[in-house]
């Protein structure tokens, strides 16, 4: 176990390291001049000089590189055009984008975890057609169609919710407000993030329960007496939900999609709404640390699904 | 005769083999031990009737953007002014018109072609370089697929949207900018799909056989290997296909997408104003819905068939 866990732990740092490697090169690829753009009109060739020698863009691009990361690894990640720190910036963005990445998995659980034990019970039956039906059928609507309806419905024609540009949501600003409020404000942007992985997670939990409904061990449940819920719930669950947990690491790189359009649409300043601003802008260092720092969270909660998959299921270490 | 081969195979008695399935609608191991002797040649899954109706629509929407401008549509930026804006529907503009005064129809037959000409071409590429380089990968083993398995690995964590949209924007937003963007972001996930693929193919006796025969590596490759990984790389090939016009048409309403018409465009370009722009809104979210539902439904279809060992969505 320990063996396994430090080599996954050493591959965590590889990667990190590569991604960061891809993350420099974005800047240096990108056509244009960083200095230019974060100098607006005091930019001459002058002080552009002074600014690249200042911020390390002289030299090759190997030490350009040794430059950029001695900053990073202290969590420098540089100024932006807009005169605050990237890490500022992020930082107050990031609670959003965790709150709706929170609280849209706990809404996908609650739908997708119900429908596929019970869908399992009967593959082939009345529930199981209708749930695998209407997840697929959501699973093909893509999130900006969600977003443009369900606010027509829920915000516009009945005032359910508070749809995007109110009070609600404040542009730009930090998000506040009491438990309740926050939870209603912030249920239908989770709800359309959520509709999309519900399908996925339907999916595969309803394969792994069929599958482990087979098993002989369900036999001996059942030829113990035990309840049809019970060994629904407390046998079979368990052993099917091992996919789930590692899919779940993968669909949050996949949620960010998603997550960008709910945030432009219904005005809440996260990450996302943050990049969707600074790339006409030209910021070149609020984008370079906002690749850079999503994509170290999406490897490192994948990271730590592996490590609590290796805990449910301890063969996953020996294989 | 079934009762001997059922003895052969694992002894099990008539009773058992009776029993076709186990029940989830996929053939029982036990049961396909011991299959009748016509029955040899697995049973594949039907295709079914909507799988037809999926390819239906297909054959229309590639029907309509392959011919857009030979058939009488009017100029999709042409803006109409005898019937002015936000116009409903009439003979003359069968779905009304935009915000802009231009018609819905002809918006949205030319999106068709936007979105196919990027999903397509782009498809192609994600393709070309993550199912080459998977079936490679796979087939040769050893340092070449580790390096390579590892550096996808890392792509796959990048967050591709991030690099798209940056990317189109630095780099201007050109059709085919963003074919090769999109392409490229799709590479990693399908290199591990196609890799995975192939390994449980290569891995089997027969290819051990076709090697120990001294087939060239070529041969084995092409001739014992592609054939059988070719239905599962047709279903990739169609989820990519879903995949990437999705995204394009996500970016193209976050304004990130070409500016001539798509599907995306239509949608955002409305403002969010569902009520006054009812069809407007509902023609491309419709044909982008039917498009989506129709690629993920014959991509299912053609695994489920080719590979009936998965589960069924």
């Amino acid at each position: 176990m320990a063996r396994y866990l430090l080599k996954r732990l050493a591959a965590l740092v590889g990667i990190i390291w590569i991604i960061s490697v891809f993350c420099f090169l974005l800047i240096h690829l990108l056509p244009g001049d960083p200095s230019r753009s974060i100098l607006g009109f005091s930019w001459t060739p002058a002080s552009g000089r002074l600014w690249d020698k200042q911020h390390g863009f002289t030299g090759p691009l190997v030490s350009q590189y040794w430059y950029w990361l001695r900053h990073v690894a202290v969590g420098n990640l540089g100024m932006s055009s807009s005169g605050q720190t990237v890490g500022s910036i992020i930082g107050s963005g990031f609670k959003i984008d965790l709150e709706l990445v929170l609280y849209s998995q706990i809404l996908s659980f609650l739908f997708a975890i119900p429908l596929a034990v019970y869908a399992a019970r009967r593959p082939g039956g009345k529930m199981d057609a209708t749930a695998t039906t209407t997840t697929f059928a959501f699973y093909c609507l893509p999130a900006f169609i969600l977003v443009v309806w369900l606010v027509q419905l829920l915000c516009v024609s009945n005032h359910i919710f508070p749809g995007p540009s109110t009070s609600a949501f404040p542009t730009g600003g930090s998000f506040v407000g009491n438990v309740l409020t926050n939870l209603h404000v912030m249920f239908l942007p989770s709800f359309i993030l959520a509709i999309g992985t519900t399908a996925v997670y339907y999916r595969l939990l309803r394969g792994e329960m069929a599958q482990t409904l087979q098993e002989e061990f369900i036999t001996v449940a059942r030829s113990k007496g035990l309840s049809n819920n019970r060994i629904l719930w407390r046998h079979a669950l368990r052993p099917s939900s091992i996919t789930l947990l590692t899919s779940t690491g993968n669909n949050v790189a996949l949620l960010l999609t998603g997550l960008f359009i709910v945030e432009l649409k219904f005005d809440l300043p996260g990450v996302g709404w943050e990049l969707v601003q600074g790339v006409p802008a030209k910021d070149y260092l609020l984008v370079q640390g906002i690749a850079l720092v999503t994509a170290v969270v999406v490897v490192i909660v994948n990271f730590a699904i592996d490590i609590i998959t290796t805990f449910v299921d301890p063969r996953i270490a020996r294989a | 005769m079934r009762d001997e081969l059922a003895a052969a195979y694992g002894g099990r008695s008539s009773v058992d083999v009776a029993l076709p399935t186990n029940g989830v609608g996929e053939p029982d191991l036990l049961s396909d031990l011991a299959p009748a002797p016509e029955e040899l040649a697995p049973r594949r899954a039907k295709f079914g009737v909507f799988f037809w109706i999926c390819i239906g629509w297909l054959g229309i929407l590639a029907f309509f953007a392959i011919f857009a401008n030979l058939l009488p549509f009017q100029d999709p930026n042409n803006f109409d002014f005898t019937i002015g804006r936000d116009a409903s529907i009439s003979w003359h503009h069968l779905l009304g018109t935009d915000q802009d005064g231009r018609d819905v129809l002809s918006r949205l037959v030319y999106g068709a072609r936007t979105s196919l000409i990027i999903g397509i071409f782009g498809t192609a590429i994600a393709m070309g370089v993550g199912g080459t380089l998977g079936m490679l990968s796979a087939y040769v083993r050893g340092r070449f697929d580790g390096a390579l398995s590892f550096f996808m690995y890392c792509g796959l964590a990048f967050p591709g949207i991030i690099a798209v949209i940056a990317i189109l924007d630095f780099w201007g937003r050109t059709e085919w900018h963003i074919i090769l963007v999109l392409g490229l972001a799709s590479v990693p996930l399908i290199f591990r799909l196609v890799r995975a693929a192939t390994l449980a193919t290569a891995t089997k006796e027969y290819i051990t056989a076709a090697k120990s025969q001294g087939a060239t590596s070529f041969r084995v490759l092409f001739h014992d290997v592609f054939p059988n990984v070719a239905p599962a790389l047709l279903a990739y090939t169609i989820f990519t296909l879903g995949g990437i016009i999705a995204v394009e048409g996500a970016i193209a309403f976050l304004g990130l997408s070409v500016t001539g018409p798509s599907w995306g465009n239509m949608i955002s370009d409305a403002g969010g104003d569902v009520s006054v722009r009812m069809a407007f809104i509902l023609a491309p979210a419709i044909a982008l819905f039917l498009t989506l539902i129709s690629l993920n439904y014959v991509g299912e279809r053609i695994r489920v068939r080719y590979d009936p060992g998965e589960v069924k969505l």
